[in-house]
């Protein structure tokens, strides 16, 4: 999934005041792309017991990983309802309940399309690596929407990209937006807190507390598959002796300004999970604030 | 495999750590500790358990090292999850099962399933009051879930298979496997050095006892001998509860938790290492494997697993009269050191031809390859949830949870209950979250049971 990061901006410079929500777990793809994207699953009893066991530890601002509880799932969100545009990303070919705007990760193949919506086909990536992607739209609100996007597409678009696009039919329009290798993979900073964990509170503003904590868990996403340095950002106290885990694996790590420092290279195709260890316990008042990961 | 790992102090992560050493030579090995920052021999990654599904290759085999103290409770859950071939050092289980939060109606039933005869009568106390004597840890074992899960099963010794084959049957246990235990890797330290090491004087007589002091070691029975012996020295290298500690402290000197170079040291130097056992639950000892390798005289109770050394390899010691036994057998060995020194020889060679790495490796692999030339386990019978009678309560303890699973409510209000049976919607409505179906509901004294779907 190398167009995540670009999908991510495309629609955040198309749809203002938009709200997002990765059901495409366990990958994870545009999770750490658009700011407060809530995490969750389309298809929970599909994944193997271990995956699904994994997530289900895991909570975001208090909640847990959406598709994983029904009860959870119903209660009001208010930055979720209360949103202008509700995006939403799913694996499966069809409209998720709630959102105004679903993104169906591949494409919707040979399903039809469901009666009053329309769809945006996509393709965007890198120009050596295309992916196909549907947007599905309320039909009356196709021709905007388009139009918006393809605003969007100019403004991001550089030198070398590919850009164009064309109305097919009142229900149907395509996009398509390619930049040349490496692809658009922006640097990344996210809020620590934002993210799903399995500490036993939500963190906030400040941070996640960590004083104490000797081992945490805490789901990235997906990055594309490249080199990263990754930089652990805290406050409160130095981290110490901390060891960081991927994906269960101990990774070396050096101690830089102000944090934890590791260079990573994801396994493509899943959320990546970060792990931090302390023998005897974090340090008290550390807090990790942070994350930044650039390529 | 899933194990704990040094430094837990605990006798099956040293086990475990020795075994990841011989079974690397057959396996790509990885080991899943709950505690990530484990120590696993050189070579031999350290997973998180939750992570263990994310290793790269396809079809790894699983192997689980199970105790019988809270320390496996992550052991058992992974188990529960995952079929693979099990290792049981302690057959009981009844201490895992207390203290790692399960059910209680679950370890009645567990109980229940082991001694029919028996659970009717001495479990009565944790069904009525909630005790549970020192009593029931030797009659009853919770082995059945983990025979049922497991693929194979492996014991060290033919008492411990022989005892759950007794209550659980030949059916249930056909799949287990008797694997002696393993010498750790390594040369033992040089008797000479180790002696210096700590002191001791070339003509003093030293005994030794090891491990953590359970009651079920009878250090009692070893003051009780060595009062009428004061020319012996007695070392304890291990953990003592404070209440043994006071008692036996004036006597011997007690090392507290050992690393394991240092632990083998204090054996290495021993004239005599005493292992006394009872109650036996069948458990095999890793100190006394470290006494015969390090070819040091060892004095085992005559009881459980220690009867399957032969008898010129170690000195038997009965049961009744024990302290007396030991006294006598002790005053012997250091009135006549060569006896003891040829004592000691002996247990070497049965050690290093039964007891081996590359053998005892070779071994496992068999069983585990065997165990995955079969179709794994049925799945595991649906959860059981306990939880009082509120709504919020029941839809937080439903939480993530999909499929079969069984609720029991702690003793409803049962005016309260008859309101929620008569309101439309019935009990479902009125306890369940959106979408958990209620296949059927009983009531077990003041607990009410319900049988659920829940939706995926």
């Amino acid at each position: 999934m190398s167009a995540a990061p670009l999908l991510a901006a495309l629609l955040g410079r198309a749809l203002p005041g938009l709200a997002a929500r990765d059901l495409g777990l366990p990958l994870g793809a545009l999770l750490p792309w658009l700011p407060g994207c809530r995490a969750g699953l389309a298809e929970a009893e599909a994944l193997p017991p271990e995956e699904r066991a994994l997530l289900a530890g895991l909570r975001q601002s208090g909640q847990p990983l959406l598709g994983l509880d029904p009860a959870a799932d119903a209660a009001a969100d208010p930055a979720w309802d209360g949103a202008a545009e509700r995006l939403a990303w799913s694996p499966l070919p069809d409209a998720v309940p709630g959102a105004t705007i679903t993104l169906v990760a591949g494409g919707m193949g040979e399903a039809a399309l469901p009666e009053g919506l329309g769809r945006i086909l996509l393709v965007a990536g890198r120009e050596d690596a295309p992916e196909r992607h549907d947007l599905l739209v309320p039909e009356p609100r196709l021709s905007a929407l388009f139009e918006r996007l393809c605003q969007a597409a100019a403004a991001l678009a550089g030198p070398g990209w590919r850009q164009g696009g064309r109305a097919l039919s009142p229900r149907q329009a395509s996009l398509l937006l390619l930049a040349p290798p490496p692809g658009h993979v922006p640097d990344l900073l996210l809020a620590a807190a934002a993210l799903p964990h399995d500490l036993p509170g939500p963190g906030g503003a400040e941070g996640l507390p960590l004083g104490g904590v000797r081992q945490m868990r805490l789901l990235l996403g997906a990055l594309p598959a490249l080199r990263w340095r990754l930089r652990l950002g805290f406050a409160g106290a130095e981290p110490g002796a901390a060891a960081l885990f991927l994906d269960g694996l101990r990774h070396p790590v050096r101690l830089g300004s102000g944090g934890l420092v590791a260079s990573i290279e994801p396994v493509p195709g899943r959320a990546l999970v970060l792990g931090l260890a302390w023998r005897e316990g974090a340090p008290p008042g550390l807090r990790l604030v942070t994350l930044e990961a650039r390529p | 495999m899933v194990s704990p790992l040094p430094p837990a102090r605990n006798g099956i992560a040293d086990y475990a750590a020795a075994l990841l050493t011989g079974l690397a030579t057959h396996y790509d090995c990885a080991a899943a500790c709950e505690d990530w920052l484990a120590e696993a021999p050189p070579g031999i990654p350290v997973v998180d358990p939750a992570l263990a599904h994310r290793l790269p290759g396809e079809g790894r085999r699983l192997l689980y090292q199970l105790g019988n103290n809270p320390g496996h409770g992550g052991v058992l859950w992974a188990l529960r999850d995952r079929p693979g071939v099990t290792v049981l050092h302690d057959p009981g289980l009844l201490h895992l099962y207390e203290s790692t939060g399960e059910d209680r109606a679950s370890i009645l039933a567990g109980m229940r399933h082991a001694v029919p005869g028996l659970a009717a009568t001495y479990a009565r106390h944790l069904r009525e009051d909630g005790v549970s004597t020192r009593a029931n840890h030797l009659l009853f074992d919770l082995a059945g879930e983990v025979l049922a899960r497991s693929r194979a099963v492996i014991l060290h010794s033919r008492f411990a298979l022989n005892r759950l084959r007794l209550a659980h049957g030949a059916a249930a246990t056909a799949h287990a496997a008797v694997i002696p235990h393993l010498l750790p890797p390594g040369r033992p330290p040089d008797r000479a050095a180790a002696r210096a090491r700590l002191g001791i004087a070339p003509g003093t007589f030293l005994v030794v006892t090891a491990g953590f002091a359970s009651q079920a070691k009878r250090l009692d029975w070893v003051l009780a001998a060595l009062e009428g012996l004061p020319a012996l020295r007695w070392i304890h290298a291990g953990g003592v509860p404070p209440a043994l500690a006071r008692r036996i402290g004036a006597r011997a000197t007690i090392t507290g938790h050992l690393a394991e170079a240092e632990f083998d040291a204090h054996i290495a130097a021993a004239d005599a290492l005493v292992n006394l056992r009872f109650p036996s639950a069948g458990e095999s000892s890793g100190s006394v494997a470290r006494g015969l390798r390090a070819g040091v005289c060892c004095l085992v109770s005559a009881t459980g697993a220690f009867t399957e050394l032969p008898r010129e390899a170690v000195i038997h010691l009965p049961l009744a009269g024990g302290a007396g036994a030991l006294a006598e057998a002790l005053a012997g060995l250091a009135a006549a050191p060569e006896r003891a020194a040829a004592i000691g020889a002996a247990g070497r060679r049965h050690a290093e031809a039964e007891m081996a790495l590359p053998a005892i490796a070779a071994r496992y692999r068999e069983v585990i390859e065997a165990a995955w030339a079969v179709p794994p386990p049925a799945p595991r019978p649906p959860p059981l949830l306990r939880v009082a009678a509120d709504r919020a309560l029941i839809a937080a303890a439903l939480a993530g949870r999909s499929g079969p699973c069984r609720l029991r409510l702690d003793g409803p209000d049962p005016g309260w209950l008859a309101e929620c049976s008569l309101a439309p919607g019935g009990l479902a409505e009125a306890l369940l979250p959106p979408g958990a179906a209620l296949r059927a509901a009983r009531l077990e004294g003041t607990d009410l049971l319900l049988d659920l779907v829940l939706p995926a």
